[in-house]
């Protein structure tokens, strides 16, 4: 383990060369709280302005304040998760062949990535937290309405596999390149599903019942919804000790499935290149 | 563990299926169904051995099979049939006791993450390995003074040069002492000197550390001053595997010189019109072709014109005459030869020599 730590350690330090990136990841969180201001500032205007009661309309139970409130947390968490360009890196080292230099080092790709990810997300984390903080205050939104210190705690506990498990996913998809030459357009079509069942787009809590009965058993609410609904209090002990249970449980499965796809998929590997 | 081979083929073959798809989205489609393929030998039944301590020099031409070898010794790709032994691991198990042991350094590729410093990915790379404190001091100290790049640790490898990011690449490799090395073109594209560097380099780490090296190059400097063994390796086959030095004497016959002049030279008619192979017509005119050979610089017999420019020539001649060529060329001043090169023949020939069965004189 102490090798994956050195890893973190590594990508963390790596990242203050990365200004800029940051930079636009912290304006990518002040764009979707502003977008969320502009959305659903528009559909509470309509009907309260038939109804004349604009300061107590909900929508799905949120007030618009809520609903800002929400969107601060939730895209503050969104940052968080980088693993989206797993995917796309490790199947463009697999069909350039530079991939080999993970199979020379003795440490698990998946593994390696994970470590190199969560590293990144943690330095990411400390950045983001002072943008979502500017945010709030700009705003002037109240995001933590957390009751208990365990709905905190509960947070900060799903969040990790849940950031875990989509390092695995998108590993998984990119090391589908092994098999498949072109993975390019169904990166494209679950990057886009995946954004939704996350919550990072609509909450989820505004979705028809049926839905939400399938995505309830899915890791992907759990990455950034529950955390976000926990932390603005929208989620109690129950749901989120659930929650914590499916993504544990995701996690160690798709951990497993990596393992036996790469062991099987890598012996196909033909390091083209020179 | 005291096995008598390191290194142990039997049979390695590598055949590569290339996929073939027809243009367009709907050939892609109709590729996910259905697929053609076209097989491309690489690495055509190989046998090897070597034993713990040799440094071997891998020759071919381009397109041998050489960097094929050294992917599937270092577990890269699978072989498709025969078998491998390497270090008593068979390499694509990829096992970490395997790869611990090895290192692989790749002219082309890089194993170093271009965002980190040097230094960063050194302290990485003690982790990975779990490589002791003190031995890891002892070996960034030494590399780094031998390579004389202390002044590169802290700077980002992307803003390396080639041959300042080849350096760190050995190094990096050679922090956890692996028992073997594969070196795929280690030299390509470097000047002289870092090329120099490079071979002191792997001479100490092949005779100080008793490193096993297997090293690939075109530079057949590399392979003459380093390897005492050399494999030729041509169309994925083994064309020979011996001294390295039989190898030259017995079919590297030939020196390439080049004669620079002072002026421009109206090359009188070279002697005889034999192999003339690079001379695509450079000398358009070939007017005035004299009987006055006194002062005109004519070929030496039995030497063949590789290139021809204003006041420069170049030609191969038969090793044992080059002494004689010499001598003759320094002889005559009235030529007004500004200076003489002697180069080595390149690997192609020496391939195309031993293809051919033959060490004899005859020309191609
Ligand atoms: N992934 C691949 N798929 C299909 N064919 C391949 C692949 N990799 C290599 N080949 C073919 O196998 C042959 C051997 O290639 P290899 O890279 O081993 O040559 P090499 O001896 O290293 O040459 P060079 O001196 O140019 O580096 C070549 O003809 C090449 O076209
Ligand atoms: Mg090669």
């Amino acid at each position: 383990m102490k090798k994956y730590l050195a890893i973190a350690k590594t990508l963390f330090k790596a990242q203050i060369v990365y200004r800029f990136d940051v930079l636009m990841t912290a304006l990518g969180t002040v764009w979707r709280v502003v977008f969320a201001w502009i959305l659903w500032g528009a559909v509470f205007a309509a009907p309260a302005a038939a109804s004349g009661a604009a300061a107590s309309l909900t929508i799905g139970g949120f007030t618009f304040q809520e609903m800002l409130g929400y969107y601060v947390v939730a895209s503050f968490l969104a940052s968080l998760d980088l693993s989206g360009g797993v995917s796309g890196e490790v199947s463009t080292r697999v069909r350039d062949g530079s991939f080999s230099k993970y199979m020379v080092i003795p440490a698990s790709p998946q593994f390696h990535f994970l470590a190199q990810n969560l590293g990144a997300s943690a330095y990411y984390a400390a950045f983001s937290v002072a943008v979502a903080c500017a945010c709030a205050f700009f705003f002037r939104v109240q995001p933590v309405h957390a009751n208990s210190p365990a709905q905190l705690l509960l947070a900060l506990l799903i969040l990790l596999p849940g950031l875990a498990f989509m390092v695995c996913y998108h590993f998984f998809v990119g090391i589908l390149a092994f098999k498949f030459q072109d993975v390019g357009f169904f990166l494209h079509v679950q990057g886009n599903l995946i954004e939704f069942a996350t919550g990072a787009i609509v909450p989820l809590a505004l979705l028809p019942e049926g839905a939400m009965a399938v995505i309830r058993f899915l890791p992907f609410p759990y990455v950034t919804y529950m955390p976000a609904m926990l932390i603005c209090g929208r989620a109690g002990v129950a749901e989120g000790l659930f929650g914590l249970a499916v993504v544990a449980v995701w996690l160690a499965v798709i951990l497993f499935v990596n393992r036996c796809t790469y062991r099987r998929l890598r012996i196909k590997f033909d390091g083209v290149g020179v | 563990m005291d096995q008598p081979y390191i290194i142990r083929t039997r049979g390695l073959t590598k055949v590569f299926r290339r996929f073939q798809k027809e243009p367009g989205l709907r050939g892609s489609l109709k590729s996910l169904f259905h697929r053609r393929f076209s097989d491309k030998i690489a690495v055509d039944a190989f046998d090897l051995e070597v034993k713990p301590g040799e440094f071997v020099g891998l020759i071919g031409p381009n397109g041998a099979g050489k960097t094929t070898l050294v992917k599937m010794l270092t577990g890269i790709i699978a072989p498709t049939s025969g078998e491998l032994s390497v270090l008593g691991h068979y390499p694509n198990k990829l096992e970490n006791a395997f790869k611990k042991r090895y290192a692989v350094v790749m002219g082309q590729k890089s194993q170093l993450f271009f965002e980190l410093t040097p230094a960063d990915t050194f302290r990485l790379f003690k982790e990975l390995y779990a490589i002791p404190d003190d031995a890891y001091q002892r070996n960034v100290d030494f590399f780094v003074e031998l390579f004389d790049v202390s002044g590169l640790l802290n700077v980002q490898v992307r803003t390396l040069s080639l041959g300042e990011r080849m350096k760190m690449e050995l190094i990096c490799a050679l922090l956890h002492d692996p028992g073997v090395l594969f070196l795929d073109e280690p030299t390509i594209g470097l000047d002289a000197v870092a090329q120099r560097q490079i071979r002191a380099f792997l001479r100490e780490v092949n005779a100080a550390r008793g490193a096993t090296i297997i090293l690939t190059s075109h530079y057949m400097e590399d392979v003459r001053s380093l390897c005492p063994r050399s494999v030729v390796i041509n169309g994925g086959k083994k064309l020979y595997d011996g001294p390295t030095a039989k190898l030259f004497d017995a079919y590297q016959t030939h020196r390439k010189i080049t004669v620079r002049f002072e002026s421009e030279q109206n090359f009188a008619d070279e002697q005889g019109s034999e192999g003339e192979k690079g001379s695509e017509g450079g000398q358009g005119s070939e007017g005035g072709q004299g009987p006055d050979h006194g002062s005109r610089f004519a070929l030496p017999a039995g030497a063949q014109t590789l290139e021809r420019g204003p006041d420069r020539l170049v030609f191969m001649i038969p090793r044992e005459r080059s002494g004689a060529v010499l001598a003759e060329l320094t002889r005559r001043q009235g030529l007004g030869i500004s200076d003489i090169g002697v180069e080595e023949e390149d690997i192609g020939n020496v391939v195309e020599r031993i293809y051919a069965g033959t060490n004899t004189r005859a020309e191609v």
